[in-house]
């Protein structure tokens, strides 16, 4: 049962990995414009089919 | 983006057989019609970015059915950017330039659609020297990397105002980069809370089922504890931080705030928890801590966002369009302030405000600054000095050469910050200020009461009390409501283009006793005239010497003598003195002339000469009385049902400093028990006012012309001035309004009513939320974590509730909501 502790552990360091992930995202400036990339997804399509 | 009523996507189908419709910007080729291929323009802009685009591989742009393209402005756009060469410029505007690469943000109020942001960021194909661009479509700006070397600032705003998206250039606004450091701090901060509350939660499962209770699960429950603890700490040291930041703050300077109750809350929890898990082997409430924590940074977060969009700052469309004149191949033009550029010459007359800073090519200014700096002396200029945005000329017309551009926010600056208003002291932002304080140390009180009352009771239970009494209450929004309701009002005035000073003045009006008006230039304006002499006509020099001396002055009688003698000679005027209320005196070449009232001219008093409503201006030239005109004029058509509207609230009056031509006219026009006054002179007015406002202690509206009663204007409560069709700038007003919109002035007063009973509304359901929450608190039937969720929800949605009903009542009273309302 103590192998408990163990797990307990490692799938905190696993959740660790996520938020040191989330910060470094949000660090490099990836939420500061949550509304153009929307727009720019749909662009690239349009150029492609006119080709 | 205005959808114009020309746009092909308003048009019905009979509409586009019959004309046809541009390639470019889709709306219908009416003036002209340029034929190109198979497609049609409707102007030589159009084609020319159609052209533009397809030779540089760009036609995608017309992949779709609906055109999206910008007409460009008609000619002359181009040399507006010359000054983008000068030297030291380029450092001031770019971000970041090394020589080889630079960066340069422009703000593009034309963004409005995804194929704009397609063509923006493929400018590279339009300019070798662009290396990259990236929109940001909410911010409506536009980041250009580019070679400094290759292409130049000034090519590349010619080159977006020639594809319609003509870029605002101000480096006077200082580069905004705190609030987006702001918004990530946040977003980290929130990210760490949730990092915690979630691994914090599944470690507090077991606790919940009771898993604890052998002697194996005691010694897990301890390690949970401590596990839950380390968890907790990012959370009290990184994410709380702003809380207990701002409580410390505000409480080294013996007063209080709203983080002060939740920064309590948090450390009450937070040391209780460890002093259960340390010495009483219990689970602690690390999770709730957490929980809200992360409840409350992400209630924060949302308000910011709600906030910002139902924002009140003033967009450039709600500023007063000023207008200048400016000087355009030898006669004289009508723009906006936002399209002087550097270069321009403008003429500005005695009593007008000079928007931007200049040199004075011609005239002698005599320019009173008492708008900007308070001084009242007026400063002598001649030509070749500079002269400074704000100041007011009193004396001859002057030409000026713009060297800044205009900025019309700091015009605005200058006016809403205009010291001369009477502090009322019952205003809103007082009673505002009252509440908070009291607000949290009434919240203290009862929690601090509630918890001794629940520590003899149940001690569990008296830390959550105490928590969430402190939590749940929220006088954000008794701070909010004013501002945002006001705020809104203000901006929807300024669509329905009532431009008003500031905020306070929807107040003012809302507690109007008596209204004031004005009559010439207001309600009754120059339509013929006649010159009338008892020797003979004006000779050709002598309507020269009247015209030049009158085309110096703004008065409406002035203009309208101006418009008389359209084609008589423009001379050069040596010395000017306009005498508000009695006349002009000036000297051409030694000759003297005056016009103005027969007192002035002439020394007597006018006989009364017709029975209809006229003014009547003398002229005498070298002291020798030549004649007068009868100036014949309109009166505002529906006056009369506008003043019975407002008279239904307020006491109606009318102050002229005209002769009684007309009197039974006018009181045909005005209500039963309105007062008319003839052949005031400013001073009468201005004593008018003031009985009214000592001694019966009444709040009056004057409403007149800008320039000539600028005494009753700043003399009233609230001053409201009129203007024709140029929209002059009136310092000493409170309200700007054109003639043409006066009809409308009914629906403003009670549009301003309406919004103090909406902010009244909602302080009392603000009130009712945390009178209903501390109820559930205290008796113990309220989480942490259900406070920490109602405390934003009440702020957002009581501030939405008086945003949105501020527009519902200015839909019900038939004002616009945004600018492109169509009634």
């Amino acid at each position: 049962m103590s192998v408990i502790v163990v797990t307990i552990l490692f799938s905190l360091l696993v959740a660790l990995g996520f938020l040191l992930a989330f910060v470094w995202a949000v660090k490099s400036g990836q939420y500061d414009d949550k509304v153009t990339p929307s727009y720019r997804v749909l662009n690239d399509e349009k150029l492609t089919s006119k080709k | 983006m205005n959808k114009t009523p020309l746009h092909r996507s308003n048009l019905v189908q009979k509409d586009i057989v019959a004309k046809p419709v541009c390639k470019h910007c889709g709306e219908l080729c009416l003036d002209r019609l340029i034929h190109q291929g198979v497609d049609y323009f409707c102007c030589n802009g159009c084609l020319t970015v159609f052209n533009l685009l397809n030779e540089k591989d760009l036609g995608a742009y017309y992949a779709c059915s609906v055109p999206e393209g910008i007409k460009p402005e008609g000619t002359g756009f181009t040399s507006s950017f010359e000054w983008l060469d000068a030297p030291g410029i380029t450092d001031q505007i770019v971000d970041f330039n090394d020589g080889q690469t630079a960066v340069v943000s422009f703000e593009i109020p034309a963004i409005h659609c995804a194929s704009c942001i397609w063509l923006l960021e493929n400018l590279s194909k339009l300019d070798e020297g662009v290396k990259s661009t990236r929109v940001d479509f909410s911010a409506k700006t536009v980041t250009i990397t580019y070679n400094p070397e290759a292409t130049c600032l000034r090519n590349l705003a010619e080159l977006l105002a020639g594809i319609g998206y003509a870029p605002e250039i101000s480096p006077k606004d200082g580069r905004e980069h705190k609030p987006q450091n702001k918004l990530r701090r946040l977003y980290l901060q929130l990210g760490v809370a949730g990092f915690a509350f979630g691994n914090i939660m599944l470690l507090s499962f077991p606790g919940y089922l009771r898993a604890g209770s052998d002697h194996v699960g005691s010694g897990l429950t301890l390690m949970f504890g401590l596990l839950s603890l380390a968890l907790v700490f990012p959370v009290m040291l990184f994410s709380a931080q702003s809380y207990f930041v701002s409580a410390w703050q505000v409480l080294r300077r013996r007063m209080l705030n709203i983080d002060v109750p939740i920064a309590i809350g948090i450390i009450a929890l937070f040391f209780r928890s460890v002093y259960e898990v340390a010495f009483l082997n219990e689970a602690g409430y690390f999770d709730s801590l957490s929980g809200l924590v992360f409840l409350l940074l992400l209630g924060k977060m949302f308000q910011e966002k709600t906030y910002s969009r139902l924002s009140f700052e003033r967009t450039y469309r709600s500023f007063f369009p000023l207008t200048v004149k400016k000087i355009h191949n030898s006669s004289e033009l009508s723009i906006t302030i936002n399209d002087l550029h550097p270069g321009d010459r403008i003429v500005i007359r005695h009593g007008e405000v000079i928007p931007t800073d200049g040199v004075i090519m011609a005239g002698t200014g005599s320019i009173d600054y008492s708008f900007v700096t308070g001084e009242s002396d007026p400063a002598n200029k001649e030509p070749g000095e500079p002269v400074y945005a704000g100041g007011r000329q009193t004396g001859g017309a002057l030409e000026i050469e713009v060297i800044k551009e205009a900025s019309q926010s700091y015009l605005t600056r200058l006016w809403e910050h205009d010291a001369l208003k009477h502090k009322n002291e019952d205003n809103l932002h007082n009673l505002t200020d009252r509440i908070s304080r009291y607000f949290v140390s009434a919240v203290l009180l009862i929690a601090i009461a509630a918890f001794i009352f629940w520590l003899r009771l149940d001690a569990s239970i008296a830390f959550n009390v105490l928590t969430a009494v402190l939590i749940v209450a929220c006088p954000c929004a008794l701070a909010l409501s004013a501002p945002f309701t006001l705020g809104t009002a203000l901006r929807i005035l300024g669509y329905n283009r009532l431009y008003l000073k500031n905020a306070d003045v929807i107040e003012q009006i809302a507690q109007l006793d008596q209204i004031i008006f004005d009559k010439t230039g207001t309600l009754a304006i120059g339509k013929s005239v006649k010159f009338e002499s008892s020797d003979r006509s004006l000779t050709a020099i002598e309507s020269g010497l009247i015209r030049s001396v009158v085309r110096q002055s703004n008065h409406p009688l002035s203009r309208a003598i101006d418009d008389f003698l359209v084609d008589a000679d423009i001379l050069e005027i040596d010395s000017f003195e306009e005498i508000p209320g009695e006349g002009i005196v000036a000297i051409h070449d030694q000759i003297e002339i005056k016009v103005g009232s027969a007192a002035f001219v002439r020394g007597t008093q006018s006989e009364d000469l017709s029975d209809r409503e006229n003014a009547t201006v003398f002229v005498a030239i070298e002291n020798a009385y030549r004649g007068l005109f009868i100036i014949e004029s309109n009166i505002l058509p529906s006056l009369k049902s506008i003043l019975s509207q407002i008279s239904m609230r307020l006491k109606v009056a009318l102050l002229s400093g005209d002769r009684n031509n007309m009197h039974g006219e006018w009181s045909r026009i005005f209500p039963e028990n309105s007062e008319l006054l003839f052949e005031q002179s400013p001073h009468d007015k201005l004593e008018y006012i003031r009985k009214l406002q000592g001694v019966e202690k009444k709040r009056v509206m004057m409403v007149g012309d800008g320039l000539n009663d600028a005494g009753g204007l700043a003399a009233a409560d609230v001053g409201l001035a009129v203007s024709g069709d140029a929209t002059m700038f009136a310092p000493a007003s409170d309200a700007l309004i054109r003639r043409d919109d006066l009809g409308s002035l009914p629906e403003f007063m009670q549009f301003s009513r309406q919004s103090l009973s909406i902010i009244k509304v909602s302080f009392m359901l603000s009130f009712l939320y945390n009178v209903v929450g501390l109820g559930f608190a205290v008796t113990g039937n309220l989480s942490p974590l259900v406070s920490a969720i109602l405390m934003p929800l009440s702020s957002i949605s009581v501030v939405t509730f008086a945003v949105l009903a501020t527009g519902v009542a200015a839909r019900r009273n038939g004002l616009r909501v945004s600018p492109e309302d169509i009634l």
